[in-house]
């Protein structure tokens, strides 16, 4: 398969896609929701990068900001670039075009994403002829090698297969493979794997992650689950009441967490070590969009919480490039000690 | 009844198990055609065999269509079952001489994944947990302080929350209150079948501490069905590992874990992703999905998917076999049988 030709022309050095400061924002009752704020993001080509975050957190919805599928009345702020060009100024056509071309999505529920009157090949085949010029017949050839391409065994015979007629797994599999089909700079998926089995959950990963070697795709994934950011991330963003809390590498990030959620994230699990202790928790529940607290999202769930955590939100702060941090806290003595 | 399964009558205990369910069946009609007519069967749950033991935690995991949550609907008599036996502390359910469904169910309730489905949308969390009691005939008075004792124990302020309606609480919230409702009886043993999996990462480590500090304040026992096995690990005392509607393996959780058997359990355990980037999972589990389960493989139904199936695995039913009294350690695959003719019998690779 060849790469298609705006993706070979895209310059290296810029990022393959770049969020800039970018808020949604819903009117509800009255009132104006900010489901996110502020987000800032920036993916390399050939790059994944993971947004972590519990329900409530805002993660769906800036994918969504991106791809230009934010729900009815919500309005978006700040700038969202694709190699560099400001996608954000365009007309919805032009949005419209470059979306299918340049940008795939999956989506956690392949059953409700995927048409159900129509057979897996005739989605795919439909989507190349949407966005390239293409004859039906080497549009379907097309539509066959990306099943194969995505491992799905009898691709000639699940071709003519309904949604209904295939399991979770290979669902997901025509999904991505219709999402693959223009060959796009951009891939992104909405918790693809939580509805799968851990063993499917696990070939759909490793199939991602060569999908993407092959094809030099930038991936934002979205998850709830550190052990898939863990699995696939270069990169990690972590998302608390509508903003990015803390950012790096997946190393940096999971490894030696700077943001008091981060830390308390990735304490509070089950593990075989815990047996017989209670696991260490956060108290309380994630925020709802509607009553995000005043000043640091997390400060009433917050251990470290002072006073200043409860009036002002905390600047995102670089600890070094690609290292950010939205913590009063962070590098003061109570939240380096008692790590 | 297949042959060899006499050996799960053995025990490694020789107290009188508070639960013991044998050779557990259920097949499902499938129906087709104009006329709606039965055109197959699914075998949802083929010769299940276990006993629970008091103070256990006995997790059940497996893929979906495993029939780990059948197995909790037969136990719940939700469904009925074709085949099979279930004692309660050695009393027949269902049997002449034994116990009844509403005997059975005051000792045993269920907590289901999803928490707003459970629940009774016009009722508050009171009037649902005042309606087992009564139902039961307890006084009016007395449901009523115990519903109080009930939000107590799972954590939540009878007077911020008795009032409310399920839409009212978050997710977290609501399963407390299933769980207080399941509790409203007094059950010796509570299903909980993926209890905690739809709620966050935050609210489902409070939930599972919640569990632990019940279990041991009062009594009790849980089948514990999931798929994860991070959680399995952390609080259960035994795995039972389903596949296609028959159980592949069964031991101490200790030996689930660093001993398994079955190259279903291993391959399993092989998709438990890492928290630790430098440490990915690079081979693949195993290969597939699960089978139709209206035409499951003869012989070994993990054979399909298996890499060590050979001509055995095809022809024959694997015996369940004992390979370690102590963990009370069963397997049901031809290579830990040393009397099948498999060219690995009894002597798998490590």
């Amino acid at each position: 398969m060849t790469l298609s030709v705006a993706l070979e022309s895209m310059p290296t050095d810029r990022a393959a896609v770049e969020l800039e400061r970018v808020g949604v924002s819903i009117p509800r009752e009255g009132q104006v929701l900010q489901p996110v704020r502020d987000v800032s993001i920036k993916v390399a080509r050939g790059e994944t990068l993971c947004i972590i975050g519990e329900s409530g957190s805002g993660k769906s919805l800036t994918l969504r900001a991106l791809i230009g599928l934010l729900p009815q009345g919500a309005t978006m702020s700040g700038t969202i670039r694709l190699a560099g060009r400001d996608i954000t100024k365009l007309s919805a056509d032009e949005r419209r075009r470059i979306r299918g071309a340049r940008i795939g999505m999956i989506f956690q529920e392949p059953a409700t994403a995927l048409d159900p009157v129509y057979t897996v090949g005739r989605q795919i085949t439909e989507t190349i002829m949407a966005h390239e010029i293409s004859s039906l017949e080497r549009a379907s050839a097309r539509a066959l090698e990306l099943l194969e391409l995505v491992s799905i065994p009898n691709a000639a015979r699940r071709f003519h297969s309904f949604p209904h007629e295939l399991s979770g797994g290979m669902r997901q599999r025509a999904m991505i493979s219709i999402a693959l089909a223009c060959q796009p700079d951009i891939l992104l998926a909405d918790e693809p794997t939580t509805a799968l089995d851990a063993t499917v959950q696990m070939q759909i990963l490793l199939l991602l992650r060569k999908l993407q070697q092959l094809m030099g795709m930038s991936v934002i994934f979205v998850t709830h689950d550190i052990a898939v950011a863990a699995e696939s991330a270069d990169h990690v963003a972590v998302m608390y009441a509508g903003m990015i809390v803390e950012m790096g590498s997946a190393e940096e990030v999971l490894l030696t967490p700077k943001h008091p959620y981060t830390r308390a994230l990735l304490e509070s699990r089950a593990t075989a070590a815990r047996r017989g202790q209670p696991i260490p928790v956060i108290p309380g529940a994630p925020p709802n969009p509607g009553d995000f607290p005043n000043g640091c999202g997390f400060h009433p769930r917050c251990r470290f919480a002072e006073d200043i955590c409860k009036t002002s939100e905390p600047k995102f702060q670089g600890i070094d490039r690609h290292r950010r941090v939205r913590c009063w806290m962070a590098g003061t003595a109570p939240l380096e000690t008692l790590s | 009844m297949r042959p060899g399964s006499e050996t799960t009558g053995k025990r490694s205990s020789l107290a009188l198990p508070l639960l013991e369910v044998s050779h557990l069946s259920k097949a499902f009609p499938v129906r087709g055609g104009l006329l709606g007519r039965t055109i197959a069967h699914v075998r949802a749950v083929d010769d299940v065999s276990f006993v629970l033991h008091a103070g256990e935690v006995l997790a059940v995991v497996g893929e979906s269509g495993s029939g780990k949550s059948t197995v909790a609907q037969l136990l719940m008599h939700l469904v009925s079952r074709d085949q099979g036996s279930i004692h309660l502390e050695g009393a027949s359910v269902g049997a002449k001489d034994g116990i009844t469904v509403r005997q059975l169910r005051r000792s045993m309730q269920i907590v289901f994944q999803d928490s707003y489905a459970a629940l009774n949308p016009r009722l508050t969390v009171f009037e649902t947990l005042v309606y087992g009691p009564r139902s039961n005939g307890a006084s009016r008075h007395t449901s009523a302080m115990r519903a109080e004792k009930l939000l107590d124990e799972v954590g939540l302020d009878p007077a911020r929350f008795a009032a409310r309606y399920p839409h009212e609480l978050s997710g977290g919230q609501r399963q407390r209150v299933n769980i207080a409702r399941a509790l409203s009886l007094d059950p010796r043993i509570i299903i909980l079948d993926e209890a905690v999996s739809a709620l966050d990462k935050s609210v489902e480590a409070q939930i599972l501490n919640l569990l632990v500090t019940l279990k041991r304040e009062l009594d009790l026992q849980y089948i514990f069905i999931s798929h994860d096995l991070n959680v399995v690990e952390y609080i259960s005392d035994r795995v039972m590992v389903m596949y296609l509607g028959t159980v592949v393996e069964q031991a101490a959780t200790d030996a689930i874990f660093s001993r398994p058997r079955h190259p279903y359990t291993r391959a399993l355990l092989t998709s438990k992703p890492t928290i630790d980037p430098r440490r990915r999972t690079t081979e693949l589990p195993i290969q597939g999905e699960m089978p139709n389960p209206m035409s499951p493989p003869s012989g070994c139904r993990f054979r399909t998917r298996c890499p060590f199936a050979d001509d055995v695995c095809a022809a024959q039913v694997p015996r369940t076999i004992t390979v370690d009294q102590a963990a009370n350690h069963q397997v049901a695959c031809h290579m830990a049988d040393p009397l099948s003719s498999h060219s690995r019998a009894a002597g798998m690779p490590a």
